[in-house]
C-alpha cells in the first residue's frame, strides 16, 4: 500500500509531504555539490575530507527523501529501508568521525583569533616594512656614500693621472724594494725610456749611473733600517743616467708616501743640464769679462809703456846727440864713443819696446781672418828689405799664388819677422838665397821660409820661440829676441804650428801651418 | 803777426826742449808758444783765462799737439778746437810717442791734419820736424782769417 494511504490520499497532506520531500531532496542534492565545489576550490581548508563525508551523508539523506516521494505512490518499502540503512551507516560514520574530529576542530582558531592574529601579523608586517624601508634608506645612503667615495677616488685618481701626465718634472714612483712603480711622460722624456720598459725594474739599475748605484742602494737599505733618508724631503742635485748611457745633472726631490705593503717613494726629477750650461755660460761670460778687463788694463799698461818709456829714451838719445853735435869736437874719442853707445842703446831699447808692444798686441788682438795673398806680401817685404840695404845681392825665391786664410796684419808681422831673420842671418853669405814656399805634410798645408844663412844648432831649438832667448850674440847678429816669440804667438793665435830645421852654418828653414777655419774652435 | 806763432802743446820739458832745438836746427824762427796741458792750450786758442782778450782770430800757423796731456787730453783739445767756428780750420799736427793704430785713427777722425810719431833717435826727430816745418810753415796756405 502506497504511503499515500497513510495520508488517506488527502491531497493537501500528500502535497505537503511530497513537496517538502522534493524541496529537501533538491536542497540535499545541491548542498553536497556546493560543498564539493568549495572543497575543490579551497584545498587549504583543514579536514576537507570531513566535508566530503558531510556531502556523502547529505546525499544519502537526500536519497531517502527522493524515496519518500516515490513511496507516496509506490510502496517499495524495502528499497526505502535499505536506502535508509545506508543513510544511517553514512550518518553514524560521519557522526563518529565528527566526534573524533571535534578536539582538532576546536583547535582551529576562532574568527576573533583570526582577526587578532591577522592584526598582529599586519602589525608585524608593518613593522617589518618600516624596518625594511629604514634599511633600504640606509642602504641607499650607503650606496650614495660609496658612490661618492668612489667618485672622489676616481677624481683623485684622475687628478693624480692628470698631474702625472702634465707634470713638467719627471715623476718616478719607487717601492721600498727599489723597484719602479710608476713613470710619467716627463720622466719618459727625461730618461728616454717608455713607462712599460721600466715598470718593475730596479730604479738603481735603470736610472742611476753605475758609479752612484752603491750609494743609492746603501741609502735605501739605510732607510729600511733607520727610517732616515738622506734625500728625503730635500732638493738635491744628483747625476742621473739616460737610456743612451749619457749622464746628466738632475735636481731631485724625494717624498715618502706610506702605503699598504710598505713605504713608496715619489721622486721628482728635473734635468738641469740647461741650467748648468747657463750657469757655466754665465761663468764663462764672467771669466770673459774679467779677461776683457784684464786686457783693457794691459792695453792701458802697454799704452803707458809705449808712450812713457819712450819719452825718457828720446831725452837720453836726443841730448846725447846734442852733446855730440855741439861739443863733439871738444871731446876726446872715447867720450864720443860713449855718447854714441848711449844713443845706440837708447835706439835698441826703443826697438825692444816696440817689439814687446807688438808681442803683447799679438796676444791681445782679435784674429780677423781673410784671404791673404802671401806671395804678394812676401815680395813687398823683400823689396823693403832691399831698400834698407841696396848693396846686398840676395836671391829671392818666392812661390807664386800662395794664398792663406789668416789675419793680414798678424801675417805681415810674421812674414816680416821670418823674412827679416833670413835677411839678417844671410848677411854674411857671399851669395844669399831666401826662399818662401809651400809644401804639404800629413795632409796639411805647410808654408816655409828657408835661407842659406848662419843657421843654428838644433840642440838649442827648444829656446827658439822663447822671448829674449837668442841663439846668436848681439855682436854676431843684432836682435831683440822677441821676433820668433811673436811668430810663435801669431801661429798659435791661428791655431797652427811652427817649427824649424837647421844646422850650424847650413841655413835654416822655418815651417808653419795655419789651422783650417773649421778647426779653429778646437785649437789652442 | 802771430801768423808766425807755433803752438807747442807738450807736458814733457825734455820733449819741449828737444822740439825747440829741432826747430832751430831747421832754421825755423817762428815764435814758439808752449802750453803744458790741454787746458792751457784751449785757453790760448779760445782766448780764455790768462789769455782773455787775445784776438782769437789771430791763429797760430800750426799747433803741435801731444796726445797724453794733463787736465784735458790731446784728443779732447782737438775736438774742441774743431767744434769752435773760429778755430776749426787751424792746422793741427799730432806729435806723440804712440804708434797705436787706435790713437792714429782717433786723431784723424777728430780732425788732425797729420800724425807724426816722435822718433827716439834725435836725427830722425830733427828730420821729422824739418818735414813738418817745410809743409806746414812754408807750403801750406791757410785763409788769413778763417771763419
Amino acid at each position: 500500500m502506497p504511503h499515500g494511504h497513510c495520508y488517506l490520499w488527502n491531497p493537501g497532506l500528500v502535497m505537503l509531504h511530497g513537496l517538502s520531500d522534493l524541496m529537501i531532496a533538491l536542497a540535499y542534492t545541491s548542498i553536497p555539490l556546493t560543498l564539493l565545489k568549495f572543497v575543490r576550490l579551497r584545498k587549504d581548508i583543514p579536514f576537507n575530507w570531513m566535508f566530503l563525508c558531510f556531502g556523502l551523508f547529505i546525499v544519502a539523506c537526500g536519497s531517502t527523501h527522493w524515496m519518500e516521494i516515490y513511496t507516496l505512490w509506490y510502496p517499495s518499502y524495502w528499497a526505502a529501508g535499505v536506502l535508509k540503512a545506508i543513510t544511517a551507516v553514512a550518518s553514524v560514520l560521519t557522526a563518529i568521525l565528527l566526534i573524533r574530529l571535534l578536539p582538532k576542530a576546536l583547535q582551529l582558531p576562532t574568527l576573533e583569533q583570526w582577526r587578532q592574529a591577522n592584526a598582529a601579523l599586519e602589525a608585524r608586517v608593518e613593522e617589518r616594512t618600516r624596518e625594511l624601508t629604514l634599511r633600504n634608506q640606509e642602504l641607499a645612503h650607503q650606496v650614495a656614500e660609496r658612490t661618492r667615495v668612489e667618485m672622489a677616488l676616481r677624481e683623485s685618481e684622475a687628478l693624480k693621472s692628470a698631474v702625472m701626465a702634465a707634470a713638467l718634472d719627471g715623476i718616478v714612483l719607487m717601492d721600498q724594494e727599489g723597484k719602479i712603480r710608476d713613470f710619467n711622460p716627463a720622466a719618459e722624456l727625461t730618461f728616454g725610456y717608455s713607462r712599460a720598459e721600466v715598470l718593475g725594474r730596479p730604479l738603481s739599475e735603470v736610472l742611476i749611473p753605475p758609479s752612484l748605484r752603491r750609494q743609492h742602494e746603501q741609502g735605501l737599505a739605510n732607510y729600511g733600517m733607520t727610517g732616515v733618508g738622506r734625500v728625503l724631503g730635500r732638493r738635491v742635485e744628483l747625476t742621473a743616467l739616460h737610456r743612451d748611457g749619457s749622464e746628466f745633472p738632475a735636481e731631485v726631490a724625494v717624498v715618502r708616501i706610506r702605503a699598504e705593503g710598505g713605504a713608496m717613494f715619489t721622486g721628482y726629477i728635473r734635468d738641469i743640464s740647461e741650467r748648468r750650461r747657463a750657469a757655466e755660460a754665465e761663468g764663462l761670460r764672467r771669466a770673459k769679462e774679467a779677461a776683457e778687463e784684464a786686457n783693457a788694463e794691459l792695453e792701458s799698461f802697454s799704452y803707458s809703456v809705449a808712450h812713457d818709456l819712450r819719452a825718457p829714451l828720446r831725452a837720453i838719445s836726443g841730448f846725447s846727440s846734442e852733446l855730440l853735435a855741439d861739443w863733439g869736437e871738444r871731446l876726446d874719442e872715447s867720450a864720443r864713443k860713449d855718447l854714441n853707445r848711449i844713443v845706440a842703446a837708447a835706439g835698441r831699447m826703443a826697438e825692444l819696446i816696440d817689439d814687446l808692444l807688438l808681442l803683447s798686441r799679438v796676444a791681445r788682438s782679435e784674429v780677423r781672418r781673410e784671404t791673404v795673398d802671401l806671395s804678394e806680401m812676401a815680395r813687398k817685404i823683400a823689396s823693403h828689405l832691399h831698400e834698407s840695404a841696396p848693396e846686398r845681392a840676395v836671391e829671392w825665391l818666392v812661390a807664386e799664388q800662395l794664398v792663406a786664410d789668416c789675419d793680414p796684419q798678424l801675417m805681415r808681422a810674421l812674414l816680416e819677422n821670418l823674412l827679416g831673420n833670413a835677411w839678417k842671418f844671410t848677411s854674411k853669405q857671399r851669395s844669399a838665397r831666401i826662399e818662401f814656399g809651400q809644401t804639404v805634410q800629413s795632409g796639411v798645408i805647410v808654408y816655409f821660409v828657408g835661407d842659406n844663412g848662419a843657421g843654428f844648432n838644433m840642440e838649442y831649438a827648444s829656446n827658439l820661440f822663447t822671448p829674449f832667448r837668442r841663439l846668436h850674440s848681439a855682436e854676431e847678429f843684432e836682435g831683440t829676441g822677441i821676433g820668433l816669440a811673436t811668430v810663435e804667438r801669431i801661429i798659435r793665435r791661428h791655431g797652427g804650428k811652427v817649427w824649424a830645421e837647421s844646422a850650424e852654418n847650413g841655413g835654416a828653414t822655418f815651417y808653419f801651418s795655419l789651422a783650417p777655419l773649421e778647426e779653429r774652435g778646437s785649437a789652442s | 803777426m802771430s801768423q808766425n806763432v807755433i803752438l807747442l802743446v807738450e807736458d814733457n820739458p825734455d820733449d819741449e826742449e828737444l822740439t825747440i832745438r829741432a826747430l832751430k836746427k831747421n832754421n825755423i824762427g817762428n815764435t814758439v808758444v808752449v802750453a803744458r796741458d790741454g787746458e792751457a792750450a784751449l785757453n790760448y786758442l779760445l782766448g780764455q783765462g790768462p789769455y782773455a782778450g787775445r784776438d782769437v782770430l789771430d791763429l797760430p800757423q800750426v799747433v803741435l799737439l801731444d796726445l797724453n796731456l794733463p787736465k784735458v787730453n790731446g784728443l779732447e783739445v782737438l775736438r774742441r778746437v774743431r767744434a769752435d767756428e773760429r778755430t776749426r780750420l787751424l792746422p793741427v799736427v799730432v806729435l806723440t810717442s804712440s804708434r797705436e793704430d787706435e790713437d792714429m785713427i782717433k786723431s784723424y777722425s777728430s780732425g788732425a791734419n797729420s800724425y807724426v810719431r816722435k822718433p827716439v833717435d834725435f836725427a830722425q826727430f830733427t828730420e821729422a820736424v824739418r818735414t813738418l816745418g817745410l809743409f806746414w810753415l812754408l807750403l801750406n796756405e791757410v785763409p788769413r782769417r778763417s771763419y
